[in-house]
């Protein structure tokens, strides 16, 4: 087994640039292989660290699977992909960017929808008067689910929505949207809305780790000393060290 | 003891086709709409969906019978009472311990437009606790409930047809009476927050403004097109409910304790009738009829050898499926560490008019769980 400490980094997009931005604030370069399209590269002047440049979905997998040990991703795909993910993936360090929430959003003309009281009324009334199931958009199918569940509520039919998602209620592919939101200001160019309980998770870029990948006694050194770097306290650092070991 | 495990199952079916049951198998998958509309929430959310080739939404059977309903209805089959023998589908919950697959056998019978009513929730209780007994002797308790009971409750508080939905849907989510006190609670406390402008409501009602010139203001929005399959005319009305909710509303604390007190009558028979009379004298409401029929069925179990300290009433009985409209039985063994029953069966008068039957139909059911008779022991080997 190798015992470099392998970190899986976004390869593309905001989250990729924001990650890089983040560690070069905190005195830590990247070098990439082979230029911006390699698949690995690593941290100058830290050979215990591999990095490997995966899709932020892709992170989530790998972790679960434990084929790489640390990875940068957000929140919102691990509940996403990962099933039970406060039992197969630790949080480790909460990175502070790619802060967005996933929300319940139904059409600003729903004036009788403040909350998801309000909402529960429509989608039993809208399965009673059609005989159908309110369609919600999403590309968080999983999420969705664990948030009706535990809100007893299953009169709704999800459907995949993969980009765009704030476009289908205007296009009449769903009647209501659940989706990633910061500013809001898509959901309101979209004639959309929140409403009050329907935020389902507060999202934002993590640093996470697998909790059945094999810690060896050189790997967690790298780890504590990566932490240090990245600004965790002492406390911390030994937390995290006690709960993988 | 128990004589499960020497027990083939199929002898249940043996014993219902000699009581005169005609046995018949139905169809594996069902609409995935009709499902929707019958079964409770718990259900709804362990239920396995497939598509047919032209994309309709189907749904494996999750009991017999639905699928049984509505090969009745569409004359696919002639007698009137019938036995069923197979696989229905659910996933598990995480309570169950006795399967970990979605798919569990059972066992069971429906009686279909016989009007004597309580005559035959009485033998279909009987019928199933004499073949179940032939798996556990006397080891057996029957739990009844009577859900009419209750919708009688909800209409008599006359509360507004947002509420009486909510606390129907709260009953059958499965809620104890605790639970479902404290929801209800939280559902009043947390009702339509905004505060309604008046002012527009009072121009709409003098139709001096449109439904969508009232949306329009209160969004503050000329440019709205997306209304996501509800007539504006309906979303307005269903505004106006709610505002004027937040002032006359009519819940009040002894609403919720009437619901609370019902929901929490449990015991023996003798001990439940008196709490029911209590009951109705206190808030003036009629259960003479309710109580009458659960003595009646009483005396016919009696009748059919089956003991009344075998017999308890439970307000908060099984919640499963939500076409029950009168009777709801469980059969259990009296073995405290077995929480699942082993039979569970009711009436559903409005099964046939929702399926599209011009004409009532009455029914009555049971259904026995197979896996958890086998799997029920192995305890007894001492």
């Amino acid at each position: 087994m190798s015992r470099k400490l392998i970190l899986g980094i976004p390869n593309k997009g905001r989250l990729q640039k924001q990650t890089v931005d983040f560690l070069k604030e905190n005195g830590l370069e990247i070098e990439r292989g082979r230029g911006d399209r390699g698949y690995i590269g690593k941290l100058i002047g830290y050979d215990n660290i591999e990095l490997i440049f995966l899709s932020p979905k892709e992170i989530s997998l790998e972790l679960m699977k434990g084929s790489i040990d640390l990875g940068v991703t957000g929140l919102d795909l691990i509940n996403e992909y990962v099933h039970l993910p406060d039992m197969n993936i630790h949080n480790i360090l909460e990175l502070g960017f790619g802060k967005a929430d996933v929300v319940v959003a139904v059409p600003i003309t729903w004036i009788d929808v403040m909350s998801i009281n309000d909402l529960e009324d429509v989608i039993y009334n809208f399965r009673v008067s059609t005989g159908k199931r309110l369609r919600i958009a999403t590309k968080y199918p999983n999420i969705s689910r664990n948030f009706f569940e535990k809100i007893g509520l299953s009169d709704y039919l999800l459907v995949d929505s993969h980009g765009a998602t704030e476009g289908a209620p205007a296009y009449g592919s769903s009647e209501i949207i659940i989706d990633i939101t910061s500013t809001g200001s898509t959901l309101a160019a979209n004639q959309l809305k929140r409403i009050e309980s329907g935020t389902i998770l507060e999202s934002q870029a993590c640093l996470f780790s697998g909790l059945n990948r094999n810690w060896s006694k050189d790997k967690m050194i790298t780890l504590s000393g990566l932490l240090n770097f990245l600004g965790s306290d002492k406390a911390h650092i030994s937390k995290i060290v006690s709960l993988l070991s | 003891m128990n004589k499960a495990m020497d027990k083939d199952p199929s002898s249940i079916r043996e014993f219902f086709i000699n009581k005169g049951y005609t046995f018949f198998n139905p169809a594996m998958t069902i609409p995935a709409d009709i499902v929707m509309n019958f079964m409770g929430e718990d259900v709804r959310n362990r239920l396995l969906f497939t598509s047919s080739p032209s994309g309709d939404e189907l749904c494996l059977r999750p009991d017999f019978t639905l699928p049984l309903a509505i090969s009745y209805i569409n004359n696919e089959v002639q007698a009137n009472k019938f036995v069923y023998d197979g696989y229905a589908f659910r996933f598990p919950s995480i309570n169950e311990k006795t399967r970990y697959c979605p798919e569990f056998r059972q066992i069971g019978i429906e009686n279909f437009g016989d009007i004597n009513k309580i005559n035959v929730e009485g033998d279909v209780i009987s019928q199933a606790c004499e073949i179940l007994s032939s798996f556990y002797d006397d080891h057996l308790e029957i739990k009844i409930s009577d859900i009419s009971m209750f919708y009688q409750l909800l209409n008599h508080l006359k509360i507004d047809t947002y509420l009486f939905n909510r606390v129907r849907r709260l009953y059958w989510s499965g809620l104890g009476a605790t639970e479902i006190k404290d929801s209800i609670k939280k559902i009043i406390n947390t009702r339509f927050d905004a505060k309604p402008r008046l002012d527009l409501i009072d121009e709409y009602k003098n139709n001096n403004l449109s439904s969508t010139a009232l949306i329009q203001k209160l969004t503050g929005s000329d440019d709205l097109s997306i209304f996501s399959g509800r007539r504006p005319d309906d979303i307005v009305k269903s505004y106006i409910d709610k505002s004027e909710l937040i002032n006359g509303t009519m819940i009040n604390d002894t609403v919720i304790e009437q619901i609370t007190e019902f929901l929490s009558i449990k015991g023996d028979i003798s001990r439940v009738i008196e709490l029911l009379d209590n009951f109705q004298k206190k808030y003036h409401i009629d259960f003479a009829e309710g109580i009458e029929n659960l003595e009646n069925r009483v005396k016919i179990l009696k009748k059919n050898q089956i003991a009344k300290d075998m017999i308890e009433f439970n307000a908060t009985l099984s919640r499963k499926v939500e076409y029950y409209t009168g009777l709801i039985f469980e059969i259990r063994t009296k073995d405290e560490n077995k929480n699942e029953p082993i039979a569970i069966g009711g009436r559903y008068d409005k099964i046939f008019e929702e399926l599209g039957s011009a004409e009532p139909i009455p029914a009555v059911g049971c259904s026995i769980y197979v896996d958890r008779l086998l799997f029920d022991e192995g305890d007894n080997e001492s």
